[in-house]
């Protein structure tokens, strides 16, 4: 029961970054219509600059390595601009055209983002530091250290990927509920003519839009650094849960994106744990093929529910 | 048939059944030889529109995206290899040609079973269910290894060439008949289909899956059909990969794989028999770019193929949204450079004058439903229902 | 307020409008008429700029925004309430008459239209709540109505407010209408198809077809006119 308890627990931790590269995917998608399969390489891309900025070599030109947060602040602000560029310059002038010209672009970027940090940075791993230890009124946050939960343990370092996935995800819901650009934002995606007639600038939007995901994005790609390694494809497999997550959660459902992140997170460790060879005697399934399993969790969950468990049912107009 | 076709067809043939294969061994004063690589890339070439062909029936006739493809390529590759090296197969080349269709069959049986559950989903829901297919295909590899040989892979020894072959051909120029006869036979069996009622109950789906139904068409059937075929071309086109290429580890058939199929296809041209093939012919020459780089003294390093290939994914959608093909027939009928109307616009549109997302007609329309439409070739007015 | 010299528009390469040109006065109600597919709609479009015209001008209050952008002109002083209502039919009322004064900054003048808009459709404040897409026909006739008003718009363009609603709410609507124009000075034109309901509450009626102007007159005069009868007004 302990094992269980602590592999769900891990599983929340590693589950809440996906949810947040996830809620990256359905900002994008929500706001724009577009499903963008760079995600995960455009985090990678933001990553390495963080890198950067912390290990003091700036290609090829060294500088005093930065304080951890400058750097991830740094980060932020170099992603949103990033992701305003590429929807003003990559995206908006295939906006509107059919699904596959867009998912091709992103393909596109996906390719470029992987190759171009593979020629900035080359191909070797690097590691990324896990942020500072800051001590909050007897708490630690991050560090090295572990804190006990009545029956499992969790490490600050697990605990703060959570605390910080939820803080942007709360900052996120209250931007769009509470704010007049995010609710902007949200007409902007259900209705850009009528959008137009208030006098929103939909154009503006749809860059803020990917600003934002960047952003998040690129929070995502930092917080699982530390844990593996930074190279170009690493953040291919937490993209893939990421897509898997959103899809499971409905590509139009924020919350949904979250709930999908944390129920792979789970998933992936609950079969990576219980399917070694110490508890299930089978050949043909292993710890392996969780990815493949986690999958076809989508699968049966896609096939009960086709828009995924919190997505919209669209009408089907005649 | 015209002059100018019967002239065009014979320079082709000409082309394909001479050029590339025997030029490489005449003297050198013959201008335009190519090397024996070339003959290489060209079966590459013959070889990748084979699947290219399947995927665009799937995904450009009958508007059903498949990120997916590098499983079914997988399976048809494993099954010849399989046969090949472990069952003996690979004795004479009537049993190696015979891998092709077996490959093929039961790639396509595989293709119908992926096609029935693919009923329930659309659009992005589809793509990214078929990408976590793409994603498993090497982990299943690698995991029942006692079939698939698992990270060693499987290698196959091709079997001499028959006495009557072998006085005229080597093994390099014998591979590329072969793949360009299996090339030849699938685009005329992909011509057909889409000529047939088949190929016009898949567009009829394809452009609104509720008329079609409407109008009788039994939209199950017909997409786990074009599933299965399209599944039959992949599988071909894997058995074909391994006489060519000798060896499959689970690596050559992952995600990356998978998407490169797809782009192929949008580049080259959706919807367009000719399409598939040309954007078979961009993959494999795409890559060649480096050599160019480095007669103009630009860094060539080896991720610039990869650089440039995304570059020019992203380019062509903009530019030439309907790929290649598309853009040939436009060029095709058109006075006006494709490509300067295309920078006004593009310019507008990041708001070098103007302001916004285009203004004017495209906002005034009720904007349609978006869906798993792939763009048309330019023959008719793109109007679209939900689907 | 608004003038329409000759104006040619067309959606591709099918021409809508074949040189319109109509005038609404200041404070007035002008109504313009027509059967479907005449290009009604398309001249709303055109005035409130999602569809350029390819010749002819508009000038709003002496300034030409023919070639502007709807963002803009909404901030001069315009509100299109366009066909459908194009609600954003996720968003709740309150929050579709709060993007109705997007463009707005002072909060207090916000406050007291809504609270206008709210005195004019009292069903909206009690539905304020509701999201929009839940809303029977006539309360989202009234939240598009109440979202342009919002603006705080010296100009109004209504398009078919009575499409789709029963008799006694569309009645409801017109006079609310009829009010809006003359309590808070807001001029308006407005499309319809309906025209004895339009006639009655319009100082001035366009009649358009096929493109065209093909009568244009005061309302009192259309409505006698043997012409009108026959085709609009149905006897």
């Amino acid at each position: 029961m302990e094992l269980l308890l602590q592999q769900v627990m891990t599983g929340l931790a590693t589950g809440s970054v996906y949810g947040l590269v996830a809620l990256a995917i359905v900002l994008i998608y929500r706001s724009t219509d577009v499903i963008n399969f760079a995600q995960g390489q455009m985090a990678m891309f933001t990553t390495f600059f963080a890198w950067m900025l912390l290990d003091g070599s700036v290609l090829g030109h060294h500088i005093h390595p930065m304080q951890f947060w400058i750097a991830f602040t740094l980060t932020l602000v170099f992603a949103s601009i990033m992701g305003a560029l590429l929807e003003r310059i990559v995206i908006r002038p295939v906006e509107g055209r059919p699904i596959l010209t867009i998912v091709i672009v992103t393909l596109g970027l996906f390719a470029i983002f992987e190759n171009l940090a593979t020629w900035s940075w080359g191909g070797i791993p690097k590691a990324f530091p896990p942020p500072p230890e800051i001590h909050v009124s007897g708490i630690t946050f991050f560090g090295d250290g572990a804190l006990d939960i009545g029956p499992t343990v969790i490490s600050y370092h697990d605990l703060t990927i959570m605390l910080v996935a939820v803080g942007i995800m709360i900052a996120l819901y209250a931007f769009f509920q509470y704010t007049p650009v995010g609710l902007a934002m949200r007409g902007t995606a259900q209705n850009s003519v009528a959008a137009r007639l208030m006098g929103i600038r939909v154009g503006n939007m749809l860059t803020l839009g990917w600003a934002l995901s960047a952003l998040v994005g690129a929070v995502g790609g930092m917080l699982i650094a530390p844990l593996v390694l930074l190279q170009p494809p690493m953040m291919m497999g937490v993209l893939l849960y990421a897509f898997a997550a959103a899809v499971l959660g409905g590509m139009d459902s924020a919350p949904g994106a979250v709930v999908g992140g944390l129920i792979l997170g789970i998933v992936e460790n609950l079969v990576g744990t219980y399917t070694a060879k110490e508890y299930i005697h089978v050949d043909w399934f292993g710890p392996e093929l969780k990815l493949t399993a986690a999958l076809l969790v989508i699968v049966l969950v896609l096939l009960v529910r086709p828009t995924g468990l919190f997505g919209r049912r669209t009408l089907r107009r005649v | 048939m015209t002059r100018r076709r019967v002239i065009g067809f014979a320079l082709l043939a000409f082309f394909l059944l001479y050029w590339i294969p025997f030029s490489h061994i005449f003297p050198d004063w013959v201008p335009f030889q190519l090397g024996s690589y070339r003959i290489f890339q060209a079966t590459t070439i013959a070889m990748w529109a084979v699947v290219a062909l399947g995927l665009n029936l799937l995904t450009g006739y009958n508007g059903q995206i498949s990120l997916g493809h590098g499983a079914f390529v997988a399976i048809g590759a494993y099954t010849s290899a399989i046969l090949m090296s472990d069952y003996g197969w690979d004795n004479n080349w009537l049993f190696c040609c015979l891998t092709i269709p077996v490959g093929g069959l039961i790639t396509g049986a595989v293709g119908f079973l992926v096609g029935v559950p693919a009923l329930r989903l659309t659009g992005p829901y589809l793509a990214v269910a078929t990408l976590a297919l793409a994603m498993s295909t090497p982990q299943i590899l690698y995991k029942y290894e006692g079939l698939t040989h698992g990270s060693q892979g499987i290698n196959v020894t091709l079997p001499p060439l028959p006495g009557v072959v072998d006085s005229v051909l080597n093994q390099t120029q014998w591979l590329y008949f072969l793949a360009l006869a299996i090339a030849i036979i699938m685009a005329i069996v992909a011509w057909n289909i889409v000529r047939s009622r088949l190929g016009r109950a898949f567009v009829a789906i394809r452009d609104s899956e509720i008329a079609a139904q409407a109008m009788g068409i039994s939209v199950p059937r017909f997409k786990t059909m074009a599933f299965a075929i399209s599944a039959f071309f992949a599988g071909v086109c894997g058995a074909v990969y391994v006489q060519i290429i000798g060896f499959v580890s689970p690596q050559s058939f992952g995600v990356l794989q998978s998407i490169n199929y797809l782009t192929t296809v949008v580049v080259g041209g959706l919807a367009s028999i000719l399409g598939s093939i040309l954007g078979a012919a961009a993959y494999v020459l795409v890559p060649e770019i480096n050599g160019l780089l480095e007669q103009l003294h630009l860094p060539a390093t080896d991720q610039a193929p990869g650089v440039i290939y995304g570059a020019s994914l992203v380019l062509v959608m903009i530019f030439m949204p309907y790929g290649l093909a598309g853009s040939m027939h436009r060029l095709g009928k058109m006075k006006i450079p494709l490509v300067r109307q295309n920078l006004s616009d593009f310019a507008r549109q990041i708001g070098l004058g103007g302001s916004g997302p285009r203004a004017g007609s495209s906002a005034a329309a009720p904007a349609p439903p978006k869906d798993a439409h792939p763009p048309r070739p330019p023959d008719g007015e793109k109007d679209s229902d939900s689907s | 307020m608004l003038r329409i010299t000759d104006v040619h528009a067309a959606y591709g390469p099918i021409l809508a409008l074949h040189g319109v040109s109509l005038e609404v006065p200041a404070g007035s109600i002008v109504t313009l008429l027509g059967p479907n597919g005449a290009g009604k709609t398309t001249t709303l479009r055109v005035v409130s700029g999602l569809l350029h015209p390819s010749s002819g001008t508009i000038e709003f209050e002496g300034r030409r925004i023919d070639r502007m952008a709807p963002e803009a002109i909404v901030s001069l002083g315009m509100s299109h309430v366009p066909e459908n209502r194009q609600l954003f039919a996720e968003l709740t009322v309150l929050e579709n008459l709060r993007l109705g004064a997007y463009i707005r900054r002072d909060r207090n003048g916000i406050k007291q239209d809504m609270e206008q808009v709210f005195h004019y459709f009292p069903i909206l404040h009690d539905r304020q709540k509701q999201v929009a897409g839940t809303l029977s026909g006539g309360e989202q006739q009234m939240l598009a109505i109440g979202r342009g008003l919002m603006a705080r718009p010296r100009l109004l363009l209504l398009d078919e407010p009575s499409m789709g609603l029963a008799p006694l709410v569309t009645r409801e609507i017109f006079e609310i209408v009829k009010s809006i124009n003359q309590k808070q000075k807001v001029t308006i034109l407005l499309v319809e198809q309906n025209a004895s309901l339009a006639l009655a509450i319009a100082e001035r009626g366009y009649v358009l077809e096929t493109g065209r102007i093909a009568l244009s007159d005061t309302s009192a005069n259309l409505q006698r006119s043997e012409a009108v009868r026959r085709s609009y007004l149905g006897y």
